[in-house]
């Protein structure tokens, strides 16, 4: 037994030279199959979640983003719906004043309005139902700018 | 292991090589290192460049030759280590520099994911990954400039390859407190009690489960100390500046004072979370360190020396450095009668060290080469430009 230990112990040894190797040369390959085979992604509460909505109004547009309420078991409680406000070329500034009434859920109610001003990076919230609980500060983009809605599940 | 049976220091301790043996061992490297550093037939067209590529490996083959030659691993895998580490502060500040005109992490970035994936942030992204199938980081899976899914890959060939060794010839964040540590002679702060040595472990466990309950992570945000030598959230409300003055805080005390004054790498040995966490994967690995306790004659080096803290009189009777040990092989090269050395998992204690240190340096040393060379390459272009143009900048 201690033989065939000592024969593993060795052989291992030795093939972590060809490994370190095959490590190098393949590492794009090794990243991408473990990237197909998981299926992971990065998580929404960093990408703001998938974009459900782009409404075009000429020099600029609104995408709107899926409400996020993933949590490690199971939906939380609490989350947000992301807004980006983006300059359509050949315009690559927004509008200094944007107001606009958000339908988050898609039911065909307008959830809450904004009054973005995209010179001061400020935002005002209205909501309009009590899913809606406040906005947090305006983030930069290049050509555009960014906003989250702090959400309520809905029971 | 029978670690109490006595057995001559000559079976175990690693000798130099004479320069036949020594060339057997070197020209392979040379080879390998030329190989992938190059990373293919096209050399790079820029004189800088290519004169950085020649210096990086001509510097990483010398060590090499050296540590064969004299028996010696840690004071020239150090050089190296520390090089990496400089390199790479060299390489990312000024690259970001370039690109964004400041260090400081921007929203678009983090929304844009464009933030590179660093490997300290994998033990946080273990449970939400399983549970949720996302990571919880603003970088890209794949592609740009340290994808996720490449560092994960890394990560499993360096856990087969040196588990928790990755802290001595890998990390490009560990040679930051290995040079402090080396820079005094002796140590103002000779005895740090165990108890802190559990602190990194503490750590580990705090940050896993903050960062699966926030899904955010939470020793990025708010605790590592590299932010100052790399990128950081940029300082625009009170939040984030209390969380820059924690990462000024956490590097002067962790990285530079500490290391200091104990000539121990204090952050490695009792804060970071993922030497902690790398712990874990030692048992992978084909070598271990090994302490015959029949021929150690108390005489103290090896703890006094050991920057990781994981050598003292519980484990040298044991037979075995603790979890923490990165098999730096310090201990080893100061052990007067060979008593502590590598050997090879399933052999035993009369089994010849200097084919397990052999064993263990070659594939170790050339991850750290070729890992490292794209650092050092890039310091090295960076300080070709400062001399030649003036800036470090292009």
């Amino acid at each position: 037994m201690s033989t065939v230990r000592k024969i593993l112990g060795y052989s291992w040894a030795v093939l972590t030279i060809p490994l370190v190797l095959v490590l190098f040369f393949g590492l794009n390959s090794w990243a991408k199959l473990l990237a197909q085979s998981t299926g992971v992604r990065v998580s929404p509460w960093m990408t703001g979640g998938e974009i459900v909505r782009t409404l075009s109004h000429g020099d600029y547009e609104t995408r709107i983003h899926r409400p996020v309420f993933d949590g490690l078991l199971g939906p939380r409680g609490r989350g947000f719906v992301q807004v980006d406000w983006v300059a359509v070329p050949p315009a690559t500034i927004l509008p200094e004043r944007i107001g606009e009434q958000i339908d988050y859920d898609h039911d065909g109610v307008a959830d809450f309005a904004i009054e973005l001003d995209s010179k001061a990076n400020h935002a005002a919230l209205k909501p309009l139902r009590p899913e809606v609980l406040g906005c947090e500060r305006v983030m930069l983009l290049k050509e555009g700018r960014v906003l989250r809605v702090d959400l309520k599940r809905k029971k | 292991m029978a670690t109490g049976e006595a057995i001559s220091p000559a079976s175990t301790t690693p000798a130099a090589l004479g320069w036949g043996k020594t060339l057997a061992w070197a020209v392979p490297m040379m080879l390998l290192t030329a190989l992938l550093m190059a990373g293919g037939p096209n050399l790079p067209k820029d004189a800088h460049r290519l004169i950085s590529l020649i210096a990086a490996w001509l510097f990483a083959n010398y060590l090499f030759l050296r540590m064969v030659r004299t028996g010696k691993t840690d004071r020239y895998r150090a050089s190296y280590f520390i090089a990496i580490a400089f390199g790479f502060c060299l390489t990312f500040v000024p690259n970001l520099l370039e690109m964004r005109g400041n260090m400081a992490l921007t929203d678009e970035d983090m929304l844009l994911g464009k933030t590179p994936f660093c490997h300290v942030v994998i033990p946080m992204t273990l449970i939400p990954a399983a549970l949720t199938r996302t990571i919880i980081f603003p970088g890209s899976i794949l592609g740009g400039f340290a994808g996720i899914a490449e560092m994960f890959a890394l990560w499993i060939g360096f856990s087969l390859i040196l588990g928790r060794g990755w802290c001595s010839w890998g990390c490009f964040f560990g040679g930051l407190d290995e040079f402090f540590s080396r820079l005094a002679k002796r140590p103002v702060i000779r005895h740090i009690a165990r108890r802190w040595t559990y602190l990194p472990y503490a750590v580990l466990a705090l940050v896993v489960v903050s960062a699966a309950w926030a899904l955010d992570p939470t020793y990025c945000m708010w605790l590592c100390p590299f932010k100052t030598v790399t990128e950081y959230p940029q300082v625009d409300s009170i939040t984030r500046a209390v969380q820059a003055v924690i990462f000024l805080s956490l590097f002067a005390g962790l990285v530079i004072i500490l290391p200091v004054l104990t000539k121990r790498r204090t952050q490695c040995g009792l804060f970071c979370p993922f030497g902690a966490f790398q712990s874990a994967t030692s048992w992978l690995n084909a070598v271990t360190v090994r302490v015959n306790h029949g021929a150690c004659k108390d005489c103290g080096k090896c703890e006094r020396g050991c920057p990781q803290f994981a050598l003292h009189s519980g484990a040298l009777n044991r037979g075995r450095p603790d979890l923490s040990c990165s098999k730096c092989g310090k201990c080893v090269d100061a052990c007067p009668t060979g008593a502590i050395h590598f050997q090879v998992r399933g052999s035993g204690a009369d089994a010849n060290a200097g084919v397990a240190r052999m064993l263990f340096i070659f594939p170790s040393f050339l991850f750290m080469a070729v890992f490292g060379a794209g650092m050092i390459q890039g310091g090295l272009y960076r300080l070709l430009l400062l001399v030649t143009t003036g800036s470090l900048l292009k």
